[in-house]
């Protein structure tokens, strides 16, 4: 057990261990010209994102920022060890259950931050991705709201070449 | 209109202690409904007033991940095609509330030049309101091509 007691041993053994494993959809011009219009409003998005001719040149790349998983995904791959847990574990973002682990009794929850690293491997029409998961660390901290576990979760992005794109880090601080 | 000419820099713009051009949108229904439809965030604390009482809001408020796309859309309208944002980290300390005047903005607190030639810029990078509080302060690393 960890020094405040909220890794347990089944906890720490799922750390780098994948899950989430989801594939895209093709991604289309239009994906991206939506997303790129979306986020300038109300001004209009860099001219390249809505050049008519960027498609066939080859030139048009989507907004680093932009989600291909939103609205749906093509395929979601099996994972024998998930299992339902109460709903209010989900609430919390919980995903210790993907795993096969029965997430730690901690009820409320923060979001504590963004990190992203992308590698210049830029998403393009017709680019299918593939996104997977881990827990990349468990951390404790002591606070005024009282013992704190910090679960930082890598999600990374990979073409159908196998090339990265992006590693996204989100920190869920539950307590 | 496929070509595009990659301007050189202007004296200053990316020496440390330049500051990243603000990029301001108005935060409201308006705008989060845009991200809402690309991005499937259909949470009623982003579109019911009541919701976003019961949260302990003054009402409805915005995405982090709006913010997040904002803090991307300054860097790209400030770089262009002179470079690629290799890293950005921040933390969300308070939404936007709906008619907030959001500005991202930043300095260059590093410059250093690699292997290849190219320049790695590292930024201060943030969101404010309107009052000029800091609602997502982070962290931004910009790479140059070589030659800008």
């Amino acid at each position: 057990m960890s020094e405040l007691g909220l890794v347990r041993p089944d906890m720490a053994a799922i750390v780098g261990q994948p899950y989430g494993v989801t594939v895209s959809y093709p991604v289309t011009a239009s994906d991206i010209r939506r997303w790129a219009i979306a986020v300038y409003y109300p001004e209009a998005p860099p001219a390249h994102y809505l050049d008519p001719g960027a498609e066939a040149a080859g030139t048009l790349v989507a907004p680093l920022d932009i989600s291909v998983f939103a609205w749906a995904a093509a395929r979601t791959e099996p994972n024998a060890k998930a299992f339902e847990v109460d709903p209010k574990y989900k609430a919390v973002g919980a995903m210790e259950q993907n795993l096969g682990v029965q997430p730690p009794d901690l009820f409320r929850a923060l979001n504590g931050g963004l990190v992203v690293d992308y590698t210049g491997v830029r998403i393009r029409p017709g680019d299918v991705i593939r996104s997977e998961t881990v827990i990349a660390r468990y951390q404790e901290k002591e606070s005024r709201l009282g013992a704190m576990l910090v679960t930082d979760t890598a999600t990374t992005w990979t073409n159908q070449d196998g090339e990265r794109i992006k590693t996204a880090t989100m920190s869920l601080i539950r307590y | 209109m496929t070509d595009v000419q990659t301007p050189a820099a202007t004296a200053g713009e990316f020496e440390v202690g330049a500051t990243v051009p603000p990029f301001v949108r108005q935060a409201g229904l308006h705008a989060w409904n845009r991200y809402a439809a690309v991005n499937y965030e259909f949470v009623d604390i982003h579109m019911d007033d009541e919701a976003g009482k019961a949260a302990g809001m003054p009402g409805a408020f915005g995405m982090g991940n709006l913010i997040w796309a904002w803090m991307h859309c300054a860097v790209e309208q400030w770089v262009g095609d002179r470079g690629l944002l290799e890293h950005l980290e921040c933390r969300f300390k308070s939404p936007a509330l709906k008619g907030d005047r959001i500005t991202i903005t930043g300095t260059v607190t590093g410059r250093t030049t690699a292997d290849d030639g190219s320049t790695v810029l590292e930024l201060d990078l943030w969101s404010e309101n309107q009052t000029g509080a800091k609602t997502a302060p982070g962290t931004a690393r910009v790479r140059l091509h070589p030659g800008v």
